[in-house]
């Protein structure tokens, strides 16, 4: 093994991570290799040396703000279950009005398609698929990525994962 | 006492104990990584916050094929590392917190100047070379471990946490 290998190997040799041959191997080049003893000196240095810098501890309140911020998520989650089923919920409405009600969502429902069908033909205010895989992929979340674009799990996926920013 | 995993199964049902419960076990860690990596508090919390919002948003599509730290950690140093390159901070150096109250003054002081030394040091780091060293360093995780979280190979850490020991042993020689 090679200075330059054992080097690169020093940092799992120290934390016990290597298999009993690697070990044995690195071991084997310390033994003989006055340099790459001396940055093996100066890689536990360094590790005692990096361990004196303070972590403060969690702020106060930090669970808190999160599970308010969680909870508003999730109530922004129920929303759009209301839009999916309007009359839940909803017993003041005579059935006089719930058809007045119906009547009205199935002309917007569908000016609403109409519109949604001008615009995916026309594509220019869809997010494109491939940018929403990559995203999708740079946090791991490769299953993300398999919701079909225009379904509402899409949707969804779209609200909760655009709130970086682009 | 339920799994991590187990946990996440109900967060993905709505349930917002079993995600208070997987933020008290977890925050720590996701705050040292942040906390070590930005070296600025509210930076750390607001990514911190980010990162366990994103997985409690997209809990009803996990799946328990890998374990829930390894999921944790990857989201965390994306959001970083991410952040960062956004960003391009200027690197102010912040004041850290005094160690104990039961230091005498002239040992805090040395502590707090050794903090920003070494904040110093790890901020002259590229982004993925910080973050390998601080999931290493701060966090203890093993070489297979960072490289699940970073998305990269085990060579690749090994390289990544091979340079920044050079960097930082030049930047640091005076400790
Ligand atoms: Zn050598």
């Amino acid at each position: 093994m090679n200075c330059k290998k054992t080097q690169r190997k020093l940092e799992a040799y120290q934390g016990g991570e290597l298999s009993r041959e690697a070990h044995a191997r690195v071991e084997h080049h310390l033994a003989s290799c006055a340099e790459c003893s001396r940055e093996l000196e100066h890689a536990e240095h360094l590790r005692v040396t990096l361990a004196r810098r303070v972590t403060p501890p969690v702020p106060d309140g930090f669970r808190h703000r999160l599970m308010e911020r969680a909870r508003r998520e999730s109530e922004k989650e129920v929303g759009i279950g209301k839009i999916l089923h309007p009359f839940r919920g909803s017993p003041v409405l005579s059935s006089r009005m719930r058809m007045a009600v119906a009547a009205g969502m199935i002309v917007a429902t569908g000016i609403g398609v109409l519109v949604g069908v001008g615009l995916w033909n026309g594509g220019e205010s869809s997010r494109r698929p491939t940018d929403q895989a990559a995203e999708a992929g740079d946090y791991g979340l490769d299953y993300l990525a398999g919701t079909p674009e225009g379904s509402v799990a899409n949707a969804y996926v779209r609200l909760t994962s655009t709130d970086q920013g682009e | 006492m339920a799994s991590d995993e187990e946990l996440m199964q109900k967060v993905a049902e709505g349930k917002l104990d079993a995600f208070g419960d997987l933020v008290r076990r977890h925050e720590a860690s996701a705050w040292r990584i942040a906390y070590h990596y930005v070296s600025d508090r509210a930076e750390a919390e607001d990514l911190a916050q980010e990162a366990f919002l994103k997985i409690f948003n997209t809990a009803s599509r996990y799946r328990p094929s890998a374990r829930f730290t390894t999921y944790l950690y990857r989201v965390i140093a994306n959001l970083c590392v991410d952040h960062h390159r956004k960003k391009s901070p200027r690197y102010i150096a912040e004041i850290p917190p005094r160690e104990s109250q039961d230091d005498a003054p002239d040992k805090q002081l040395l502590s707090g100047e050794r903090s920003i030394t070494i904040q110093g040091a790890l901020h002259e780091l590229p982004d993925r070379q910080r973050m390998a060293t601080v999931l290493r360093y701060y966090e203890d995780l093993s070489l297979s471990d960072i490289a699940e979280a970073m998305d990269t190979s085990y060579k690749a850490v090994e390289r990544l946490l091979a340079r920044a020991r050079k960097s930082l042993e030049t930047s640091l020689s005076d400790f």
